[in-house]
Order: structure tokens, then sequence, then C-alpha cells
């Protein structure tokens, strides 16, 4: 087979696989069936994208089959409606608790040398930037395909889920690139820490970066992945 | 455009649970040829969109009415073949039963000879 064509059908399926409810075996399912009926279509005067594009067509549209494999399998409703719930409390509550802490030392040592407040703040903001680009890279290489046949594949591609996931790994990894050296300047300088007074102001801060970039986050991460190339007209 | 003799969407999808039990009552098959045995035996009166069949052949496996294996096709592609279990054996005598009562119905009404029952 033609690597262009290989290539088509593998945009096709990728496109598909971004379906919360096509998975796994469904999708080579649908595959075996896109290249039966690839092979009904005449290779003369087609190229290989028409021909897959065609095919395509038979097949169903990827909102139709969305659909009807949604309405097919009503746990993936329940599925759906808990993962918001969950990314609600992870956006709403349990974040910026945790970048808090994250912040606390960061925030101590910023006040230790005296930098200005508009440094540290674009600071964090960065942080915000390196988490959800790393995600989008992650996810990224995951739409391409480099793992589609991984047992995790069909878990890890609902983005909620990859969310969770991949902000849960970053806080730890900052929590421990960050809160250990800084802790461990600050006891060396013997600083304590309720010396920091302006709390409430990262507190609050906190709360509304996490609560606005994880819902914009997400929304970005699905828009991304829907708007994959793909030979679906 | 509108054809008048044409399935409605409703009835296609009601439809589709004894056409696939009876299709693999045959013996093994899959999803692309349970699709064309539709399109051939309604002489294209029965427009499936492809994508409709596979949740319904997951939803029978699901209840048990029917099995799958994954094999390969004869180009050595990946490929997940049906076929009938016991209980579908069972079902597909209700669903008979149930679509002959219908036609029957609708048959003396219309004063078209009825079909044999089971």
């Amino acid at each position: 087979m033609p690597d262009d064509l290989n290539l088509t059908i593998r945009r096709w399926r990728d496109a598909l696989a971004c379906r919360e409810s096509i998975k796994g075996e469904q999708l080579d399912e649908l595959q075996d069936h896109l290249e039966a009926e690839l092979q009904q279509i005449p290779a003369q005067g087609l190229s290989e994208e028409e021909r897959v594009l065609l095919a395509a067509r038979r097949v169903g549209s990827l909102d139709q089959l969305d659909t009807q494999f949604f309405d097919a399998n009503p746990s993936l409703a329940w599925r759906r409606r808990v993962l918001w719930m969950v990314i609600g409390y992870f956006a709403l509550v349990v974040l910026p608790g945790g970048l808090l802490k994250l912040a606390m030392p960061a925030a101590i040592f910023a006040v230790n040398i005296a930098a200005p407040k508009v440094l540290v703040v674009s600071g964090l903001i960065a942080m915000h930037v390196a988490v959800w680009a790393g995600l989008f890279f992650f996810l990224n290489k995951r739409m391409k395909g480099l793992a589609p046949n991984a047992k995790v594949s069909g878990w890890i591609k609902s983005y909620p889920v990859a969310m969770i996931t991949m902000l849960i790994v970053a806080v730890l990894v900052f929590e421990l690139a960050l809160a250990i050296p800084m802790g461990y300047m600050l006891a060396l300088r013997g600083t304590n820490i309720s010396d920091f007074g302006t709390i409430t102001l990262w507190n609050s801060f906190m709360n509304f970066t996490w609560s606005f970039l994880a819902p914009s986050g997400l929304g970005f991460l699905a828009w991304r992945c829907y708007r994959q190339p793909t030979v679906h007209s | 455009m509108y054809k008048a003799s044409m399935a409605t969407k409703e009835l296609v999808a009601a439809s589709s649970r004894p056409l696939v039990l009876s299709i693999l009552e045959r013996g093994e098959s899959y999803g692309y040829a349970i699709i064309q045995e539709v399109k051939a035996l309604s002489g294209g009166e029965l427009e499936w969109t492809d994508g409709m069949l596979y949740p319904v052949l997951h939803r029978l496996e699901r209840e048990g009415l029917i099995q799958s294996r994954w094999g390969k096709s004869d180009t050595g592609r990946k490929r997940k073949y049906y076929t009938l279990s016991r209980d579908g054996g069972h079902a597909l005598q209700a669903e008979k039963a149930q679509w002959l009562n219908v036609h029957n119905t609708l048959a003396q009404l219309w004063g078209v000879k009825p079909c044999p029952t089971i």
C-alpha cells in the first residue's frame, strides 16, 4: 500500500480517535470497514486521498459515527458527566490549594531577594504556560498516533483524564523542583514562613488563575483535537 | 430526495436488530459484508449508514446474542467476525414472531395475502 494512502487513512483514524465514544478495537473495526470500502473504489482517475475521502463518506461523517456510538453506550454519558464534575472540583478547589503550596516558597523567595512583584507574577504565569504547553505537546503526540495501540490509549485520550493526570504530575514535579530547594535555602537563611504577610493576595491570585486556566486550557485542547486535518469533509 | 418506498429512519433502526440476527444465523460474518448483504437483499430500499451497524453489533454482543472474534481478512487486515450465539437464536425466534405479527395485522387491514406464521 502506498505511503500517502496509509497516511490518509491514519489521519482519518486519528480524527476518529479524538472522539470519546469510539476507542480501541472499535477503531480497528472501523478502519477495516474503511479499507473494505476503499477496495470498491476504482483507482483510475482518482488520487489516493480522493479515494479515501469517498470511502470515508460512505462510512459516515465523524459526527454521525460519534453520535451513533455515543447513543449506543449509555454509560458514556455518565462517564462524561462524572468527569466534568471531577474537573470542576479540581479546577475550583484542589488545584488552587495545591498551587498555593507551590507559590509560597517562590513568593517567600521573591520577598527575600526583594524582586519586584510584577516579576514574580510573570514567573508564575510562565509556570502555568509551561504546564499547559507540556500538556498540549503530550496530547499532540498521542493524537499523531505515536502510541495508538497502547493499552491505555483509549483511557488517556479522553482530555479530562489526561488533563487531570498531567496537572497532578506537574504539581508534584514543581513541588519537588521548587519547594525542596527553596525550603532548604530558607532554612539556611533562617527565614520564618509566617513573615510572609501578603499571603491572602497570593491566595486570591492563585484561585483566579487556576479556576480560569483549567477550563480554558481544556477548551483549547478540545478545539485542537477537533480541528485536526482530516480527510473527512 | 424523498422516495416513497424508502424506509424511514425509525423503521431502519428498529429492523436492524432482526436483520443482523438473521444474517448471522446464516453463518459467521463481519460488518462490511453484513451491510452489503442488507443493501443487496433490500434492493437499496433499506438505506443503512455504515456507521450505524457497529453500535448495533456491539449492543447485541453485550446482550450475549452474538459473539465475536478477531481474525484476518483475505488481504491480511485485522477483522472482527461475528457469530450468532445460542441466546441469539432464541432472540431471533422471538423477533420473527413479533415482526410476522405486525406484518399479518397490517396485511389483513390492507387486504393483502398474509404470511405464514412460525
